[in-house]
């Protein structure tokens, strides 16, 4: 049954049905054959959304709205080819720099490819860069939005599994930074077949003066992270202070954003989070549906005879979770699936922040992946590139970023370090 | 077999409740000669309280083991329940809920809901107040800023009246609220000082035994009528005795909770529980309207 | 006359996330003076966050709505973009009939639980708890609309291209 009803979500995906109504048709079809009320169908469908924390999503879409209209976006890419845009491969290293920076204020992968994405492609091609190698920067730095602060994913994950949000966001940090430098290193190998690039001089002078351009917009993520650090305000209220905040900053910055638009990226903000919220309620139907096949059960029992390691347990769930994104979109499979998984692991004795920020790292990498990748998608039509050449320029950076995982898995720590040492954990 | 049970409960695996109910889902089997079979969903897997009181109710599920308090949603006079200080002992509760004075009140319920209650014996542990400080009366409360559930205000008015400074704070963030110093206190039971990872954080229990409540099993009427008298007969019985099982797993616990939170380094500290059950009155007063003077009265006189 | 199309028209493209906007602004000036109270008063309120709850869920299935209705929920159009024009409207029509079902779930059906939920006293402010299933059956009847409309021009689509005339100037399906 359950096999048949992820087949049928596929098969509704690909036939165009919305990822939430694919979803929600799979589950209309089992309450309907099981004979259970469907009323009851309703009730989870609210239930999934009916929370206080999940304010946060929607506070941090409308904060990264209001900075990237109030000129974040090329302030942050222009400080980033300030500081690192000297170096062999300048333009590829200022591209992770931005998209590192640029994570502070947003809080999913797609909104950074969708945004930063093209200024950066464009900027790297017209400086020589082959399409291959600034594509492949561009989409694999994206990753990083979803792992350091704010998160979307580790929102929906934090709900699910009843984690803090404040631990995970304050775990994300460290693994967010090695991405970056992982990155940077394989810029600087990958850049040696880069010929005709121009060098960008290095001059403090226009460090200084591009940092404090991208000021404003830097503020953001610290006030978000000494905000939970400090333990002055919850994730959800962490939110509202930087929605707050990049308020004024649009309001009162040189562009100036008006009122009539400031309530257009309102109208945007909504109709946006609506869309991720309803894929919410309806994978908490879905995920109703599981409980309702005990299969919750079914996994403890059938993966505790499998092994009773928790390391190759920890691995056997990063190689489902890595499969399952490829084809489902991941704020589903998180809440679909985590109801299933968190009684196992407690079952293992895994630490439930340790692994929510391997599943942010490990969602995130699933945005890049053939066949169905929503970063992919977002930057295969901005730069006209097709899916095949896609998956095969890809290929060095998703080994690279798979290596981070492993590592991460492997080393509890660093993960854990910051949230202990803030002792929001 | 003839007749299936899911029953829904928001215990994880290992709880009193949970270990009670799958005890429940044996006898049943056993007493039936396996003509009715009882799946158990612990952990909340199919919903919180609210959810399984409803689904019960449509037939979604056959049965919900729930607290009392969730019930007041259904009926406005349930919410005594919810008050500090209102039972002498546990007796006292007992002799309450599981005798005339409850079944007048379960048979409202009914009324309102189609949901029957068919065993009101699953008590659950004592709250009391693990804090950063000692304290053993209400004077000496003030300042304390202690977590309470988000979103109920009579909790707020209670913790006022009993001197602190209540903070509404969702479950998952309490944790860290008591790491970080948002919140001075939290009021649990026993275990879930221990197993939230709360002892460590604080320094004294001030055994304030302000809250006792109860969980009852509740199963769909229309569902249970249809069962032969004798099935339903055992399905009813092995609810109770159950619940008995739960209340005996919770006293135990107790008992073994206390030694290893004491083994921490935590001090218990005797409170004045006179002081603090007469500095909520105020309270009693001003919702007395909402479930009457006579049921107030008929509890207060199954005391002695 | 044609000021009343002009409102309908205003009201069809704008009505919803008009209304689902004003609730967030609502939600969030809600959480400023939820923040500012607990810190600037060492006060905390019990009823803001129930306030803030409701409206989230009104906004998202509201919202939903205005997403079915301009065809932009998260979706893989990668197969569906590779087939000729004539099919890829039949497929559309499809696809929005599915749509149309789950809101005919969410309507229908929810009317049971928002009919459950009545008597019942939501925790903190004490009003009815149906206030929070009544979005389903509310967005579910949007959802039903907009997504019939959305089918019946697609099969006009349809219609006009196998019968070879070019579709009407006022027609925006895509
Ligand atoms: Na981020
Ligand atoms: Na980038």
């Amino acid at each position: 049954m359950l096999f048949l009803m992820i087949i049928a979500v596929i098969v509704l995906m690909l036939i165009d049905v919305p990822v939430a109504f694919a979803l929600a048709i799979t589950s209309a079809i089992f309450f309907i054959v099981e004979e259970v009320p469907l009323a009851s169908y309703v009730q989870m469908a609210t239930k999934g959304v009916d929370s206080y924390t999940l304010l946060a999503l929607p506070f941090f879409i409308l904060t990264g709205k209001l900075m990237n209209a109030s000129g974040a976006t090329d302030r942050i890419m222009e400080l980033g080819k300030a500081i690192v845009g000297w170096m062999y491969g300048g333009l590829g290293h200022a591209n992770i720099m931005a998209s590192f920076l640029f994570a502070g204020i947003s809080g999913s992968a797609v909104a950074d490819a969708g945004g930063l994405g093209a200024v950066e492609v464009k900027a790297m091609e017209k400086a020589g860069y082959s399409k291959r190698f600034a594509i492949g920067v561009t989409a694999a730095s994206a990753t990083v939005g979803p792992i350091i602060p704010p998160s979307i994913i580790m929102i929906v994950y934090g709900i699910a599994s009843g984690t803090s949000i404040g631990a995970l966001f304050l775990g994300g940090i460290v693994p967010g930074i090695l991405m970056a430098v992982a990155m940077m290193g394989l810029v600087s190998f990958l850049a040696r077949r880069e010929h005709k690039v121009e060098r960008i001089p290095f001059r403090l002078a226009n460090v200084r003066t591009a940092l404090w351009h991208a000021l404003p917009a830097l503020i953001t993520p610290f006030l978000i992270v000494m905000g939970i650090l400090t333990g002055v305000f919850t994730a959800t209220e962490s939110g509202a202070v930087a929605a707050f905040y990049a308020l004024i900053v649009a309001l009162v910055s040189k562009q100036g954003l008006s009122l009539v638009s400031s309530w257009k990226l309102i109208v945007e903000t909504v109709v946006e989070s609506a869309g991720i919220l309803l894929i919410m309620a309806m994978a908490s139907v879905f995920s109703w549906t599981l409980a309702y096949q005990q299969a919750p059960q079914t996994a403890v029992s059938v993966l505790t005879e499998l092994t009773s390691n928790p390391m190759a347990l920890l691995l056997l769930l990063g190689i489902l979770y890595l499969i399952l994104g490829c084809f489902i979109e991941a704020i589903a499979i998180v809440t679909m699936t985590i109801p299933v998984v968190i009684p196992i692991l407690q079952n293992f004795g895994i630490d439930p922040v340790h692994f929510g920020v391997v599943l942010a790292l490990i969602m995130s990498i699933g945005t890049i992946t053939p066949p169905l990748g929503i970063v992919m998608f977002t930057l295969c039509r901005v730069t006209k590139v097709s899916v095949p050449m896609f998956a095969s320029l890809i290929m060095p950076w998703l080994a690279l970023l798979i290596g981070v995982v492993a590592l991460v898995m492997s080393f509890p720590e660093l993960v854990l370090f910051i949230p202990k040492l803030a002792g929001a954990y | 077999s003839d007749y299936s049970i899911k029953i829904g409960l928001i215990a994880p695996v290992g709880h009193p409740v949970e270990v009670a109910t799958k005890s429940f889902a044996e006898q049943v089997k056993q007493r039936s000669d396996g003509k009715v079979t009882v799946k158990v969903f612990p952990s909340g897997q199919l919903g919180g309280e609210i959810e399984l009181q409803d689904q019960v109710a449509l037939g979604t599920i056959q049965a919900a083991n729930i607290g009392t308090p969730v019930m007041s949603g259904k009926l406005k006079k349930l919410d005594i329940l919810n008050m500090y200080y209102l039972w002498k002992d546990r007796d006292h509760m007992n002799k309450v809920l599981t005798g005339p004075v409850g079944q007048t009140l379960w048979d409202a319920y009914q009324n309102n809901t189609g949901v029957r209650v068919i065993a009101s014996n699953w008590q659950q542990g004592t709250r009391h107040t693990l804090t950063k400080k000692s304290a053993t009366t209400p004077q000496q409360m003030s300042g304390i800023k202690i977590r309470v559930p988000a979103g109920v205000p009579l909790y707020n008015d209670l913790w006022k009246s009993m001197g602190a400074s209540p903070v509404p704070l969702a479950f998952p963030e309490a944790n860290a609220a008591m790491k970080t110093g948002v919140v001075d206190a939290v009021e649990l039971p026993f275990n879930w000082m221990t197993k939230g990872g709360f002892v460590e954080l604080g320094s004294h229990v001030l055994l304030t035994q302000h809250y006792m409540y109860t969980n009852v099993v509740i199963i769909n009427n229309r569902w249970l009528s249809r069962l032969p008298d004798d099935l339903q007969k055992i399905v009813v019985e092995a609810a109770q005795d159950a619940g008995k099982l739960n209340t005996q797993l919770i006293l135990d616990g107790e008992k073994a909770l206390r030694d290893e939170i004491q083994s921490k380094g935590i001090e218990f500290v005797d409170v004045d529980v006179a002081a603090f059950e007469e500095s909520v009155q105020p309270v009693y007063k001003a919702k007395m309207g909402i479930w009457g003077q006579a049921l107030f009265d008929q509890i207060q006189a199954a005391a002695n | 006359m044609r000021q009343t199309s002009k409102i309908f028209t205003l009201l069809y493209k704008h009505g919803v996330e008009t209304l689902a906007g004003s609730m967030f602004i609502v939600i969030l000036s809600l959480s400023w003076l939820q923040v500012f109270r607990r810190y600037a008063l060492d006060n905390s309120s019990t009823w803001t966050e129930e306030v803030a709850r409701l409206l989230l869920v009104w906004l998202t299935f509201l919202a939903a709505a205005a997403a079915t209705r301009d065809e932009s929920h998260l979706a893989v159009d990668i197969l569906i973009n590779r087939l000729p024009n004539t099919l890829k409207h039949a497929f559309r029509c499809v696809v929005n009939l599915l749509i149309a079902s789950v809101g005919v779930v969410l309507c229908w059906k929810g009317v049971i639980i928002v009919e459950l939920a009545m008597p019942d006293h939501s925790t903190s402010l004490g009003f009815s708890r149906a206030l929070f299933y009544l979005p389903a059956v509310a967005g579910g009847a949007l959802i039903i609309f907009y997504s019939l409309v959305n089918a019946f021009q697609h099969c006009r689509a349809l219609q006009h291209a196998l019968t070879n005339t070019p579709p009407a100037a006022n027609d925006d399906s895509r």
